[in-house]
Protein backbone atom coordinates (compact mmCIF):
# COMPACT_ATOMS: atom_id res chain seq x y z
CA UNK A 1 0.00 0.00 0.00
CA UNK A 2 2.72 2.15 1.03
CA UNK A 3 4.29 1.58 -2.16
CA UNK A 4 1.96 3.05 -4.16
CA UNK A 5 1.86 6.72 -2.89
CA UNK A 6 5.70 6.78 -2.68
CA UNK A 7 5.41 11.04 -2.49
CA UNK A 8 3.86 10.63 0.66
CA UNK A 9 5.85 9.31 2.59
CA UNK A 10 8.90 11.40 4.02
CA UNK A 11 12.01 9.25 3.31
CA UNK A 12 14.99 10.04 5.82
CA UNK A 13 18.97 8.71 6.08
CA UNK A 14 20.25 8.90 9.42
CA UNK A 15 23.99 9.66 10.18
CA UNK A 16 24.50 8.85 13.61
CA UNK A 17 27.84 7.27 15.18
CA UNK A 18 25.80 6.00 18.71
CA UNK A 19 24.24 3.06 18.38
CA UNK A 20 21.11 3.52 21.01
CA UNK A 21 20.49 6.74 18.83
CA UNK A 22 20.36 5.69 15.83
CA UNK A 23 18.99 2.31 16.21
CA UNK A 24 16.40 4.14 18.37
CA UNK A 25 15.23 6.80 15.91
CA UNK A 26 15.49 4.52 13.13
CA UNK A 27 12.33 2.49 14.70
CA UNK A 28 11.04 5.58 15.92
CA UNK A 29 10.29 6.84 12.53
CA UNK A 30 9.59 3.45 11.28
CA UNK A 31 6.63 3.46 13.85
CA UNK A 32 4.76 6.45 12.43
CA UNK A 33 2.62 6.99 10.07
CA UNK A 34 4.03 8.49 7.11
CA UNK A 35 7.75 8.10 7.80
CA UNK A 36 10.27 5.60 6.79
CA UNK A 37 13.95 5.77 7.62
CA UNK A 38 15.46 4.58 4.45
CA UNK A 39 19.24 4.14 5.46
CA UNK A 40 21.17 4.44 9.03
CA UNK A 41 24.81 4.92 8.85
CA UNK A 42 27.25 5.14 11.77
CA UNK A 43 29.45 6.82 10.39
CA UNK A 44 30.37 9.28 7.31
CA UNK A 45 32.72 7.29 5.49
CA UNK A 46 30.23 4.45 5.30
CA UNK A 47 27.60 7.12 4.19
CA UNK A 48 30.05 8.08 1.49
CA UNK A 49 31.08 4.87 0.90
CA UNK A 50 28.24 3.48 -2.13
CA UNK A 51 25.85 6.08 -3.68
CA UNK A 52 22.15 5.18 -1.85
CA UNK A 53 19.73 3.59 -3.86
CA UNK A 54 17.03 5.58 -2.73
CA UNK A 55 17.01 9.42 -2.20
CA UNK A 56 16.14 10.38 1.12
CA UNK A 57 13.98 13.59 1.73
CA UNK A 58 15.74 14.26 5.20
CA UNK A 59 19.24 13.22 5.99
CA UNK A 60 19.80 13.46 10.07
CA UNK A 61 23.74 14.25 10.19
CA UNK A 62 25.02 13.86 13.96
CA UNK A 63 27.23 16.68 14.72
CA UNK A 64 29.77 14.75 16.32
CA UNK A 65 30.97 12.15 14.27
CA UNK A 66 34.50 10.46 14.51
CA UNK A 67 36.31 10.15 11.99
CA UNK A 68 35.05 12.43 9.19
CA UNK A 69 33.06 14.89 10.50
CA UNK A 70 29.45 15.93 9.87
CA UNK A 71 30.61 19.38 8.59
CA UNK A 72 33.53 17.88 6.52
CA UNK A 73 30.94 15.24 4.91
CA UNK A 74 27.74 18.08 4.34
CA UNK A 75 29.30 19.57 1.19
CA UNK A 76 29.87 16.14 -0.37
CA UNK A 77 26.48 14.87 0.80
CA UNK A 78 25.06 18.51 -0.81
CA UNK A 79 26.61 17.47 -3.98
CA UNK A 80 25.70 13.86 -4.20
CA UNK A 81 21.75 14.12 -2.98
CA UNK A 82 20.77 17.71 -3.66
CA UNK A 83 17.29 17.42 -3.26
CA UNK A 84 17.90 15.95 0.37
CA UNK A 85 17.29 18.51 3.21
CA UNK A 86 20.63 18.15 5.43
CA UNK A 87 19.47 18.60 8.85
CA UNK A 88 22.20 18.26 11.87
CA UNK A 89 21.59 16.32 15.00
CA UNK A 90 22.44 17.99 18.26
CA UNK A 91 22.08 17.01 22.08
CA UNK A 92 21.95 21.30 22.68
CA UNK A 93 20.23 24.15 20.73
CA UNK A 94 23.30 25.99 21.93
CA UNK A 95 26.05 24.02 20.17
CA UNK A 96 28.27 26.11 18.55
CA UNK A 97 29.32 23.79 15.82
CA UNK A 98 25.47 24.29 14.62
CA UNK A 99 26.18 27.38 12.93
CA UNK A 100 29.28 26.45 11.08
CA UNK A 101 27.35 23.24 9.95
CA UNK A 102 24.79 25.58 8.74
CA UNK A 103 27.72 27.20 6.82
CA UNK A 104 28.42 24.24 5.49
CA UNK A 105 25.06 23.23 4.05
CA UNK A 106 22.88 22.69 6.48
CA UNK A 107 19.43 23.77 6.20
CA UNK A 108 18.39 23.82 10.19
CA UNK A 109 18.84 21.35 13.41
CA UNK A 110 17.65 18.62 15.52
CA UNK A 111 17.35 18.04 19.07
CA UNK A 112 18.10 14.52 19.76
CA UNK A 113 16.29 14.65 23.38
CA UNK A 114 13.17 15.65 21.46
CA UNK A 115 9.81 13.23 22.03
CA UNK A 116 8.32 11.88 18.74
CA UNK A 117 5.23 13.76 18.16
CA UNK A 118 7.22 16.51 18.29
CA UNK A 119 10.20 14.74 16.31
CA UNK A 120 8.01 14.32 13.40
CA UNK A 121 6.81 17.89 13.34
CA UNK A 122 10.31 18.92 13.50
CA UNK A 123 11.53 16.60 10.77
CA UNK A 124 8.44 18.33 8.72
CA UNK A 125 9.84 21.37 9.57
CA UNK A 126 13.67 20.95 8.46
CA UNK A 127 12.05 19.71 5.11
CA UNK A 128 9.64 22.31 4.33
CA UNK A 129 12.47 25.66 5.51
CA UNK A 130 14.78 24.92 8.48
CA UNK A 131 14.22 24.07 12.31
CA UNK A 132 13.69 27.00 14.44
CA UNK A 133 17.03 29.08 14.81
CA UNK A 134 18.36 29.14 18.09
CA UNK A 135 19.18 33.23 19.39
CA UNK A 136 23.04 32.24 19.32
CA UNK A 137 22.74 31.00 15.67
CA UNK A 138 20.50 34.34 14.75
CA UNK A 139 23.32 36.25 16.52
CA UNK A 140 26.23 34.79 14.72
CA UNK A 141 24.46 35.14 11.28
CA UNK A 142 23.96 38.97 12.14
CA UNK A 143 27.40 39.09 13.15
CA UNK A 144 28.66 37.23 9.85
CA UNK A 145 27.53 39.57 7.31
CA UNK A 146 28.47 42.60 9.57
CA UNK A 147 31.75 41.59 9.80
CA UNK A 148 32.36 40.24 5.91
CA UNK A 149 30.04 41.94 3.62
CA UNK A 150 28.88 39.25 0.89
CA UNK A 151 29.66 39.98 -3.01
CA UNK A 152 28.58 42.20 -4.54
CA UNK A 153 26.08 40.12 -6.59
CA UNK A 154 22.20 41.16 -5.71
CA UNK A 155 19.77 39.23 -3.28
CA UNK A 156 23.29 38.17 -1.50
CA UNK A 157 23.26 40.05 1.53
CA UNK A 158 20.47 40.22 3.96
CA UNK A 159 17.04 42.17 3.30
CA UNK A 160 15.30 44.54 6.04
CA UNK A 161 13.21 41.76 6.82
CA UNK A 162 15.24 39.06 7.41
CA UNK A 163 17.43 41.84 9.35
CA UNK A 164 14.62 42.32 11.33
CA UNK A 165 13.44 38.72 12.11
CA UNK A 166 17.32 37.62 13.13
CA UNK A 167 17.00 40.42 15.85
CA UNK A 168 13.85 38.84 17.01
CA UNK A 169 15.26 35.64 17.12
CA UNK A 170 18.62 36.51 18.96
CA UNK A 171 15.67 38.05 21.84
CA UNK A 172 14.50 34.77 22.44
CA UNK A 173 11.62 34.59 20.23
CA UNK A 174 10.64 31.43 18.28
CA UNK A 175 8.71 31.43 14.67
CA UNK A 176 5.25 32.01 15.91
CA UNK A 177 5.78 34.69 18.42
CA UNK A 178 8.15 36.25 15.91
CA UNK A 179 5.41 35.79 13.50
CA UNK A 180 2.99 37.58 15.74
CA UNK A 181 5.51 40.61 16.17
CA UNK A 182 5.83 41.26 12.72
CA UNK A 183 2.36 40.78 11.88
CA UNK A 184 3.13 37.70 9.44
CA UNK A 185 2.11 34.02 9.26
CA UNK A 186 4.47 31.55 10.35
CA UNK A 187 4.93 30.48 7.09
CA UNK A 188 6.09 33.48 5.99
CA UNK A 189 8.71 32.97 8.91
CA UNK A 190 9.52 29.90 7.83
CA UNK A 191 10.47 31.27 3.98
CA UNK A 192 12.20 34.00 5.57
CA UNK A 193 14.51 31.25 7.38
CA UNK A 194 14.81 29.11 4.67
CA UNK A 195 16.24 32.22 2.44
CA UNK A 196 18.24 33.11 5.05
CA UNK A 197 19.79 30.03 4.99
CA UNK A 198 20.61 29.65 1.75
CA UNK A 199 22.35 33.09 1.68
CA UNK A 200 24.69 31.65 4.63
CA UNK A 201 25.31 29.06 2.85
CA UNK A 202 26.28 30.17 -0.08
CA UNK A 203 28.16 33.57 1.72
CA UNK A 204 30.37 31.20 3.76
CA UNK A 205 31.59 29.81 0.39
CA UNK A 206 33.56 33.08 -0.11
CA UNK A 207 37.21 33.29 0.90
CA UNK A 208 36.89 36.29 2.85
CA UNK A 209 34.08 34.58 5.23
CA UNK A 210 35.90 31.11 5.41
CA UNK A 211 38.67 32.88 6.90
CA UNK A 212 36.71 34.52 9.33
CA UNK A 213 35.39 31.40 10.44
CA UNK A 214 38.83 29.72 10.65
CA UNK A 215 39.86 32.97 12.30
CA UNK A 216 36.77 32.68 14.99
CA UNK A 217 36.09 36.14 14.44
CA UNK A 218 32.70 35.72 14.36
CA UNK A 219 30.95 35.36 18.07
CA UNK B 1 85.19 73.63 42.40
CA UNK B 2 85.28 71.24 45.72
CA UNK B 3 88.48 69.27 45.19
CA UNK B 4 88.34 69.57 41.48
CA UNK B 5 89.84 72.60 39.79
CA UNK B 6 88.91 73.89 36.28
CA UNK B 7 91.76 74.67 34.52
CA UNK B 8 91.55 78.27 32.88
CA UNK B 9 94.56 79.70 30.69
CA UNK B 10 97.40 81.39 32.01
CA UNK B 11 96.63 84.78 31.63
CA UNK B 12 93.53 84.06 32.55
CA UNK B 13 90.18 84.17 30.20
CA UNK B 14 87.34 86.04 30.14
CA UNK B 15 84.83 83.73 28.61
CA UNK B 16 84.87 79.99 29.54
CA UNK B 17 82.36 78.01 28.33
CA UNK B 18 81.19 74.13 29.34
CA UNK B 19 82.41 72.56 32.62
CA UNK B 20 80.09 69.99 33.22
CA UNK B 21 80.42 69.59 37.30
CA UNK B 22 78.99 66.51 38.71
CA UNK B 23 76.58 66.11 41.61
CA UNK B 24 78.16 65.64 45.39
CA UNK B 25 81.37 67.58 44.78
CA UNK B 26 80.18 69.94 47.58
CA UNK B 27 80.32 73.49 46.64
CA UNK B 28 81.23 75.91 43.73
CA UNK B 29 83.70 78.48 44.07
CA UNK B 30 84.74 80.96 41.44
CA UNK B 31 87.59 83.35 41.46
CA UNK B 32 87.96 86.23 39.49
CA UNK B 33 90.11 89.13 39.17
CA UNK B 34 89.91 92.41 36.96
CA UNK B 35 92.69 94.13 35.63
CA UNK B 36 93.14 98.10 35.77
CA UNK B 37 95.49 99.93 34.57
CA UNK B 38 95.26 103.26 36.89
CA UNK B 39 97.33 102.84 39.36
CA UNK B 40 96.33 103.12 42.76
CA UNK B 41 92.68 102.17 41.61
CA UNK B 42 90.83 99.44 43.69
CA UNK B 43 89.00 97.45 41.74
CA UNK B 44 85.80 96.36 42.66
CA UNK B 45 83.52 93.31 41.64
CA UNK B 46 79.79 92.73 40.86
CA UNK B 47 78.85 89.39 39.83
CA UNK B 48 75.29 88.07 38.94
CA UNK B 49 74.51 84.00 38.27
CA UNK B 50 71.69 83.66 36.05
CA UNK B 51 68.81 82.30 37.43
CA UNK B 52 69.79 82.56 40.87
CA UNK B 53 70.69 85.96 41.73
CA UNK B 54 67.67 88.29 40.57
CA UNK B 55 70.30 91.41 40.25
CA UNK B 56 74.19 92.43 40.32
CA UNK B 57 75.45 91.57 43.41
CA UNK B 58 76.38 94.87 45.79
CA UNK B 59 79.91 95.69 44.71
CA UNK B 60 83.11 94.15 46.94
CA UNK B 61 86.57 93.99 47.06
CA UNK B 62 85.86 89.77 47.63
CA UNK B 63 87.48 88.26 44.30
CA UNK B 64 85.71 84.98 44.92
CA UNK B 65 82.37 83.53 45.40
CA UNK B 66 80.38 80.66 46.88
CA UNK B 67 78.22 78.60 45.49
CA UNK B 68 76.94 75.35 47.26
CA UNK B 69 73.52 73.17 46.30
CA UNK B 70 73.45 74.66 42.95
CA UNK B 71 70.01 72.34 41.12
CA UNK B 72 70.94 70.37 38.20
CA UNK B 73 70.52 73.01 35.17
CA UNK B 74 72.53 75.00 32.90
CA UNK B 75 73.89 78.33 34.18
CA UNK B 76 75.24 81.54 33.33
CA UNK B 77 78.22 83.23 35.76
CA UNK B 78 78.56 87.11 34.82
CA UNK B 79 81.36 89.10 36.63
CA UNK B 80 81.86 92.63 36.19
CA UNK B 81 84.79 95.32 37.77
CA UNK B 82 84.09 98.69 39.09
CA UNK B 83 86.62 101.32 39.29
CA UNK B 84 86.96 103.97 41.61
CA UNK B 85 85.48 106.21 38.98
CA UNK B 86 82.41 104.14 39.13
CA UNK B 87 83.09 102.79 35.70
CA UNK B 88 82.01 99.28 35.32
CA UNK B 89 84.24 96.84 32.31
CA UNK B 90 82.19 97.05 28.85
CA UNK B 91 82.29 93.51 28.99
CA UNK B 92 81.16 90.97 31.82
CA UNK B 93 83.27 87.96 31.72
CA UNK B 94 81.00 84.88 32.00
CA UNK B 95 81.50 81.35 32.84
CA UNK B 96 78.56 79.01 31.57
CA UNK B 97 78.40 75.35 33.06
CA UNK B 98 76.00 72.90 33.86
CA UNK B 99 75.69 71.14 37.13
CA UNK B 100 74.85 67.58 36.15
CA UNK B 101 71.95 65.59 37.81
CA UNK B 102 72.96 62.64 40.08
CA UNK B 103 72.68 59.42 38.31
CA UNK B 104 69.51 58.62 40.18
CA UNK B 105 67.77 62.09 38.30
CA UNK B 106 69.15 61.86 34.84
CA UNK B 107 66.87 61.26 32.08
CA UNK B 108 68.18 58.01 30.58
CA UNK B 109 67.59 56.68 34.26
CA UNK B 110 64.16 58.20 35.14
CA UNK B 111 63.29 56.63 31.53
CA UNK B 112 64.42 53.09 31.99
CA UNK B 113 63.01 52.96 35.47
CA UNK B 114 59.96 53.90 34.60
CA UNK B 115 60.06 51.66 31.53
CA UNK B 116 60.98 48.66 34.04
CA UNK B 117 58.10 49.52 36.43
CA UNK B 118 55.87 49.31 33.76
CA UNK B 119 56.98 46.60 32.18
CA UNK B 120 56.81 45.15 35.92
CA UNK B 121 53.37 46.13 36.22
CA UNK B 122 52.38 44.76 32.92
CA UNK B 123 54.03 41.68 33.46
CA UNK B 124 52.31 41.17 36.72
CA UNK B 125 48.85 41.74 35.34
CA UNK B 126 49.26 39.92 32.38
CA UNK B 127 50.19 37.02 34.98
CA UNK B 128 47.12 37.55 37.05
CA UNK B 129 44.83 37.44 33.60
CA UNK B 130 46.28 34.32 32.47
CA UNK B 131 45.77 32.51 36.17
CA UNK B 132 41.86 33.79 35.38
CA UNK B 133 41.58 32.45 32.52
CA UNK B 134 43.49 29.19 33.36
CA UNK B 135 40.37 29.11 35.84
CA UNK B 136 38.33 29.68 33.62
CA UNK B 137 39.03 27.61 30.91
CA UNK B 138 39.04 24.48 34.18
CA UNK B 139 35.81 25.40 34.71
CA UNK B 140 34.17 25.40 31.24
CA UNK B 141 36.16 22.56 30.34
CA UNK B 142 34.45 20.31 32.99
CA UNK B 143 31.05 21.74 32.82
CA UNK B 144 31.43 20.73 28.94
CA UNK B 145 32.38 17.21 29.48
CA UNK B 146 30.03 16.58 31.70
CA UNK B 147 27.53 18.80 29.34
CA UNK B 148 28.42 16.33 26.55
CA UNK B 149 28.99 12.33 27.67
CA UNK B 150 25.75 12.94 30.24
CA UNK B 151 23.85 14.89 27.99
CA UNK B 152 23.94 12.63 25.27
CA UNK B 153 23.11 9.51 27.52
CA UNK B 154 20.74 11.69 28.32
CA UNK B 155 18.95 11.61 24.85
CA UNK B 156 19.56 7.97 24.62
CA UNK B 157 17.33 7.07 27.58
CA UNK B 158 14.64 9.96 25.66
CA UNK B 159 14.18 7.87 22.85
CA UNK B 160 14.50 4.56 24.08
CA UNK B 161 11.59 5.22 26.49
CA UNK B 162 9.81 6.69 23.94
CA UNK B 163 10.61 3.86 21.73
CA UNK B 164 9.02 1.57 24.48
CA UNK B 165 6.41 3.45 24.46
CA UNK B 166 5.28 3.19 21.04
CA UNK B 167 6.32 -0.82 20.44
CA UNK B 168 3.96 -1.40 23.57
CA UNK B 169 1.04 0.76 22.20
CA UNK B 170 -1.06 0.29 25.22
CA UNK B 171 -3.28 2.53 26.39
CA UNK B 172 -2.66 1.15 30.13
CA UNK B 173 -1.43 4.31 32.30
CA UNK B 174 0.19 2.36 34.68
CA UNK B 175 2.92 1.36 31.85
CA UNK B 176 2.54 4.39 29.87
CA UNK B 177 2.58 7.30 32.88
CA UNK B 178 6.28 6.10 34.14
CA UNK B 179 7.60 6.13 30.40
CA UNK B 180 6.19 9.35 29.80
CA UNK B 181 7.98 10.82 33.23
CA UNK B 182 11.37 8.94 32.10
CA UNK B 183 11.18 10.80 28.93
CA UNK B 184 10.40 13.85 30.19
CA UNK B 185 12.68 13.66 33.13
CA UNK B 186 16.22 12.86 31.33
CA UNK B 187 14.62 15.90 28.77
CA UNK B 188 14.56 17.99 31.48
CA UNK B 189 17.76 17.25 32.52
CA UNK B 190 19.63 17.98 28.99
CA UNK B 191 17.96 20.86 29.54
CA UNK B 192 19.21 21.65 32.94
CA UNK B 193 22.65 20.71 31.78
CA UNK B 194 22.73 23.27 28.62
CA UNK B 195 21.52 26.05 31.42
CA UNK B 196 24.84 25.33 33.29
CA UNK B 197 26.77 25.29 30.36
CA UNK B 198 25.07 28.24 29.35
CA UNK B 199 25.57 30.28 32.67
CA UNK B 200 28.98 29.95 33.07
CA UNK B 201 29.86 31.02 29.62
CA UNK B 202 31.41 34.36 29.79
CA UNK B 203 29.88 35.08 26.10
CA UNK B 204 26.36 35.60 27.51
CA UNK B 205 27.56 37.26 30.06
CA UNK B 206 24.59 40.42 29.44
CA UNK B 207 21.26 41.12 30.91
CA UNK B 208 20.27 40.64 27.17
CA UNK B 209 21.23 37.17 26.91
CA UNK B 210 19.79 36.30 30.17
CA UNK B 211 16.25 38.03 29.09
CA UNK B 212 16.50 36.11 25.76
CA UNK B 213 17.12 33.09 27.12
CA UNK B 214 14.02 33.27 29.38
CA UNK B 215 11.57 35.05 26.66
CA UNK B 216 12.62 31.83 24.87
CA UNK B 217 12.04 29.34 27.84
CA UNK B 218 8.88 30.99 28.47
CA UNK B 219 7.46 30.95 24.36
CA UNK B 220 8.56 27.15 24.75
CA UNK B 221 7.10 25.58 27.63
CA UNK B 222 3.99 27.86 27.72
CA UNK B 223 3.42 28.24 23.86
CA UNK B 224 3.77 25.10 23.29
CA UNK B 225 1.01 24.49 25.86
CA UNK B 226 -0.82 26.94 24.10
CA UNK B 227 -0.69 29.49 26.54
CA UNK B 228 -0.92 33.10 25.12
CA UNK B 229 2.50 34.41 26.29
CA UNK B 230 3.52 38.37 26.79
CA UNK B 231 7.30 38.80 27.39
CA UNK B 232 8.61 42.53 27.83
CA UNK B 233 11.89 42.72 28.45
CA UNK B 234 13.45 46.73 28.62
CA UNK B 235 16.00 47.52 26.43
CA UNK B 236 17.75 49.18 29.29
CA UNK B 237 20.96 48.28 29.88
CA UNK B 238 20.66 45.23 28.12
CA UNK B 239 24.60 45.25 27.48
CA UNK B 240 25.52 45.51 31.14
CA UNK B 241 27.10 42.21 32.09
CA UNK B 242 26.28 40.45 34.80
CA UNK B 243 28.07 37.40 37.22
CA UNK B 244 27.20 33.87 36.07
CA UNK B 245 25.96 33.02 39.33
CA UNK B 246 23.68 36.24 38.86
CA UNK B 247 22.27 34.50 35.93
CA UNK B 248 22.14 31.28 36.85
CA UNK B 249 19.88 31.88 39.74
CA UNK B 250 17.61 34.24 38.07
CA UNK B 251 17.12 32.30 35.20
CA UNK B 252 16.34 28.87 37.81
CA UNK B 253 13.74 31.06 39.50
CA UNK B 254 12.22 31.89 36.61
CA UNK B 255 11.83 28.65 35.13
CA UNK B 256 10.45 27.21 38.22
CA UNK B 257 7.98 30.06 38.06
CA UNK B 258 6.74 28.86 34.13
CA UNK B 259 6.71 25.69 35.40
CA UNK B 260 4.58 26.05 37.72
CA UNK B 261 1.92 28.25 35.73
CA UNK B 262 2.69 25.29 33.20
CA UNK B 263 1.83 22.19 35.58
CA UNK B 264 -0.50 23.43 38.04
CA UNK B 265 -1.96 26.70 36.63
CA UNK B 266 -4.77 25.90 34.20
CA UNK B 267 -4.09 29.25 33.10
CA UNK B 268 -4.77 30.54 29.48
CA UNK B 269 -2.51 33.69 29.92
CA UNK B 270 0.24 34.58 31.18
CA UNK B 271 2.46 37.53 31.27
CA UNK B 272 6.09 38.58 31.98
CA UNK B 273 7.95 41.71 32.78
CA UNK B 274 11.60 42.35 32.94
CA UNK B 275 12.89 45.94 34.09
CA UNK B 276 15.75 47.78 35.10
CA UNK B 277 15.41 50.24 37.75
CA UNK B 278 17.58 52.10 40.44
CA UNK B 279 20.03 49.26 40.11
CA UNK B 280 18.09 46.36 40.53
CA UNK B 281 16.57 44.00 38.25
CA UNK B 282 12.42 43.71 38.60
CA UNK B 283 10.81 40.47 37.38
CA UNK B 284 7.15 39.93 37.16
CA UNK B 285 5.62 36.50 36.81
CA UNK B 286 1.19 36.87 36.77
CA UNK B 287 -0.79 34.61 35.30
CA UNK B 288 -4.82 34.18 35.22
CA UNK B 289 -4.95 30.29 36.79
CA UNK B 290 -6.33 28.82 39.25
CA UNK B 291 -4.20 29.66 41.44
CA UNK B 292 -2.82 27.62 44.83
CA UNK B 293 -2.08 27.80 48.48
CA UNK B 294 1.25 29.14 48.70
CA UNK B 295 1.82 27.30 52.03
CA UNK B 296 0.61 23.95 51.07
CA UNK B 297 2.38 24.34 47.71
CA UNK B 298 2.06 20.58 46.69
CA UNK B 299 5.84 20.58 45.01
CA UNK B 300 7.13 21.62 48.62
CA UNK B 301 10.90 22.27 47.09
CA UNK B 302 9.98 24.72 44.22
CA UNK B 303 8.47 27.75 46.08
CA UNK B 304 11.55 27.08 48.95
CA UNK B 305 14.71 26.76 46.62
CA UNK B 306 12.96 29.77 45.07
CA UNK B 307 12.89 31.80 48.31
CA UNK B 308 16.44 30.68 49.13
CA UNK B 309 17.77 31.25 45.33
CA UNK B 310 16.39 35.27 45.54
CA UNK B 311 18.35 35.25 49.23
CA UNK B 312 21.18 34.33 47.73
CA UNK B 313 20.92 37.52 45.61
CA UNK B 314 19.70 39.68 48.15
CA UNK B 315 16.60 40.20 46.47
CA UNK B 316 13.55 39.92 47.94
CA UNK B 317 10.63 37.41 46.70
CA UNK B 318 6.91 38.13 46.71
CA UNK B 319 4.63 35.65 45.70
CA UNK B 320 0.66 35.85 45.54
CA UNK B 321 -1.56 33.50 44.81
CA UNK B 322 -5.30 32.44 45.95
CA UNK B 323 -7.51 29.99 44.28
CA UNK B 324 -9.34 31.27 41.64
CA UNK B 325 -7.58 34.47 41.34
CA UNK B 326 -4.18 33.20 39.40
CA UNK B 327 -0.36 33.37 40.70
CA UNK B 328 1.75 36.70 40.88
CA UNK B 329 5.34 36.70 41.57
CA UNK B 330 7.88 39.77 42.12
CA UNK B 331 11.43 38.78 42.58
CA UNK B 332 13.01 42.32 43.15
CA UNK B 333 17.17 41.52 42.88
CA UNK B 334 20.48 44.48 42.97
CA UNK B 335 22.10 43.79 39.85
CA UNK B 336 25.83 42.46 40.23
CA UNK B 337 28.29 45.63 39.97
CA UNK B 338 31.01 46.25 36.96
CA UNK B 339 33.36 43.50 38.45
CA UNK B 340 32.12 40.40 37.75
CA UNK B 341 33.55 37.81 40.71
Amino acid sequence: MLDSLPTLITQVAIIEDERRIREGLNALINLSEGYRCVEAFRSMEDALARPWPVVPDVVLVDIGLPGMSGLEGLPELRERYPGAALVVLTVYEDDERIFDALCAGACGYLLKRTPPAKLLESLREAKLGGAPMSPEVARRVISLFRTVRPPQHVGYDLTPHELRLLKLLVEGHNYKSAAAELGVTFHTIAFHVQNIYEKLQVHSKSEAVAKALRNHLVS
Amino acid sequence: MGTAAYAVADTGQTYIDGPKVKPGQGQLRIDFVGLSFAPGDTLRYQYRLAGVDPDWSAPSEQRSVVYGRLSSGHYRFLVRALNSGGMTSPQPATVTFTMLPPVWLSWWFLSLAALAAGMLVHAGHRYRVRQLLAVERVRTRIATDLHDDIGSSLSQISILSALVRRRLDTADPQVNQPLAEMATVSGEMVAALSDIVWAINPRHDRLGDLAARMRRFALDVLGGRGIDVRFHASDEQEHRRTSSDFRRQVYLIFKETVNNAARHAGCTQAVVELQVAHGRLELHVSDNGSGFEPMSAGDGNGLVNMRRRAADLNGTLDLRSEPGRGTELKLSVPLPGNRTP
